[in-house]
C-alpha cells in the first residue's frame, strides 16, 4: 500500500515537472505590440520552428479564402513563426556581404607629424 | 510606387535603355531592365546593393518609400518603375542612410545591450488606358507618375518612352493593373558628355502614398527565358512605425502557395528619444510620425525573387482594422481573391 501511494506520488511529480518543462517561455520583450516609453534595443528573437501557413486550400469558398487573408491582416495569425526565406538556400544572410558589394570608404587618420621628441 | 522599384524599389525595376528599342533589349532578373548592350557590357548600372528606408505612420495611414538607387558607369538611360497602391508624391531627399546604417545597425558584435498631396482613391476614368499624371525631374531621373488600366496600353507607353519591356513585364503589370495601382516609372537621364565610369553615383527618392498597411513592391519580372542569376545581391531595409510590422509575402510555387517572411529580421530599436531619431535619421527625420516608434531591421539576400509576391507588414498582434481599405490588399495574398477582369475601377 505504502510502495503504491509512493510510486502514484513519484508519478504526479515526474508529470509536474516535465509539464513545467514543455510550458512556453515568456514572450520577449520585443512582441509587445507598442514601443517603450524610453529607448530601448532588442536582438532579433531565437528562429523558432516555422509555422506553414498560407491562402485557403483550391476549392475552399471565397468567404472561406477571405477569412484566412483577413485573420493575417488583422494580426491573428501566426506570422512570425512563418518560414524566413532570405537567401536562395533559406540559410542566414551574412551581413558582411554589404561590404564586399558596396565598399564604405576607409577613412585613415593622417599620422600626426613629430616634429621633435616633445612631440612624440 | 507601386510596381517595382525605385523603388520598389521595390522594385520590380524596369531599367530602361531609351534608344535601343530596336536594338534587342534584355530584361534581368531583379526587375531592372536593360539593353542587351548595357546587359552584357562593363557598363551595367550595379544595382545589388539596395537600401531602402520605409516609415509608415499607421494613424495617418500613409507611408514614405524612401529608397537610395546606387549606379556606376551609368552611361546610358535606364529606369524603373514603382508601383503603389494610391497616388504618389515624388521627390529627391539628401540620403539618410549613413547615419541610419551607424545609429540603428542590422546587427552587433556586442550582443545584447541595453541603449538609452494625398492621392487616395484608386478610381481610374475609363477614357485612356494610360494618364500621365505628374512628369518631373528627380535629381539625375525624369519621374512619371502613371495611371492605367491596360497592362497592354502600360507595356506600349513604356517602349515608347524609352523603358525597354519584355515578355515577362506585360503578365507583371497586369497584376498591378488588376488592383488598380497607380506607377512610378523613373527614367535616368545620363549626363551630357563624357560620363565617369568609375564612379559609383547614388541618389536617394522618396515616394509617398496613403496606404493602410506599409506596403513594399518586392515582386519582379520573371527573369526571361534561359538567363541565369549568380551575382550577390543584398537588400537592406529599415522599418520604423508606431508598433512592430512583420513582412510577409506570398511565395508560390508551383500548386503550391505559402505565406512566408522574405527578408531576415535584424535588431529592433524602441525609443522615443528625440535625441537618437534625429541622429539617426537625419534629413528623414521629418518624415517620421511622433515617437514612441519602433525602428526594424532586415535584410534580404537572395538573387531571385521569383514566385514572390510583394510584401505587407501585418501586424503582429491583434488589431481590428477597417476592412474595406484592406480589402484591395488581398490579391497580394492570395491571387484567387482578385476580382473579375473588368471589374476593377
Amino acid at each position: 500500500m505504502n510502495l503504491r501511494l509512493v510510486l502514484l506520488l513519484g508519478a504526479l511529480v515526474a508529470s509536474f515537472a516535465l509539464g513545467c518543462r514543455r510550458a512556453p517561455p515568456p514572450p520577449p520583450p520585443a512582441a509587445s505590440a507598442r514601443p517603450a516609453k524610453s529607448a530601448v534595443l532588442f536582438e532579433p528573437p531565437p528562429a523558432d520552428s516555422s509555422v506553414l501557413a498560407g491562402p485557403a486550400p483550391s476549392g475552399a469558398s471565397a468567404a472561406a479564402r477571405e477569412q484566412a487573408v483577413i485573420a493575417l491582416l488583422r494580426g491573428m495569425a501566426p506570422s512570425e513563426s512563418f518560414p524566413v526565406i532570405a537567401t536562395d538556400d533559406g540559410g542566414v544572410v551574412d551581413p558582411s556581404l554589404r561590404e564586399r558589394l558596396a565598399p564604405r570608404p576607409v577613412l585613415t587618420p593622417t599620422p600626426p607629424t613629430a616634429k621633435g621628441l616633445g612631440d612624440l | 510606387m507601386r510596381q517595382s522599384s525605385v523603388l520598389r524599389v521595390a522594385l520590380g525595376v524596369l531599367v530602361v535603355a531609351a534608344g535601343l528599342i530596336a536594338s534587342g533589349e534584355l530584361a534581368r532578373a531583379c526587375g531592372g531592365f536593360f539593353s542587351r548592350r548595357t546587359l552584357e557590357g562593363p557598363r551595367r548600372p550595379a544595382l545589388s546593393y539596395e537600401k531602402t528606408l520605409i516609415v509608415f505612420d499607421r494613424e495617418r495611414q500613409r507611408e514614405h518609400f524612401v529608397r537610395e538607387v546606387a549606379f556606376r558607369a551609368a552611361s546610358e538611360p535606364f529606369g524603373f518603375v514603382v508601383p503603389t497602391p494610391s497616388r504618389p508624391e515624388v521627390a529627391s531627399m539628401k540620403s539618410p542612410f549613413e547615419s541610419l546604417e551607424r545609429e540603428f545597425p542590422f546587427s552587433s558584435e556586442l550582443g545584447l545591450v541595453g541603449i538609452g498631396s494625398r492621392g487616395g482613391g484608386v478610381a481610374l476614368p475609363a477614357r485612356a488606358p494610360v494618364r500621365v499624371l505628374e512628369v518631373k525631374r528627380v535629381g539625375s531621373f525624369t519621374s512619371y507618375v502613371l495611371a492605367a488600366n491596360d497592362e497592354g496600353a502600360l507595356t506600349g507607353w513604356l517602349a515608347k518612352n524609352g523603358f525597354v519591356t519584355t515578355p515577362e513585364t506585360t503578365p507583371w503589370l497586369r497584376r498591378y493593373v488588376e488592383l488598380g495601382f497607380f506607377y512610378v516609372a523613373m527614367r535616368y537621364e545620363p549626363p551630357s558628355g563624357r560620363p565617369n565610369l568609375v564612379r559609383t553615383n547614388a541618389e536617394t527618392v522618396r515616394i509617398s502614398f496613403d496606404t493602410p498597411l506599409a506596403y513594399y513592391p518586392y515582386a519582379e519580372p520573371e527573369p526571361p527565358a534561359g538567363s541565369t542569376t549568380g551575382a550577390p545581391r543584398m537588400l537592406e531595409l529599415w522599418y520604423v512605425s508606431q508598433s512592430r510590422g512583420v513582412p510577409v509575402a506570398l511565395l508560390t510555387k508551383g500548386e503550391s502557395s505559402t505565406w512566408v517572411r522574405p527578408m531576415q529580421a535584424g535588431r529592433q530599436f524602441s525609443t522615443n528619444a528625440p535625441t537618437l531619431l534625429k541622429r539617426g535619421f537625419g534629413s528623414a527625420l521629418e518624415l517620421l510620425p511622433a515617437p514612441p516608434l519602433v525602428v526594424q531591421r532586415f535584410i534580404d539576400q537572395k538573387q531571385s525573387r521569383s514566385g514572390f509576391g510583394d510584401v505587407l507588414f501585418v501586424p503582429d498582434g491583434p488589431v481590428n482594422p477597417k476592412l474595406d481599405a484592406l480589402r484591395r490588399f488581398f490579391p497580394i495574398l492570395d491571387p484567387a481573391l482578385a476580382a473579375p477582369r473588368g471589374a476593377t475601377p
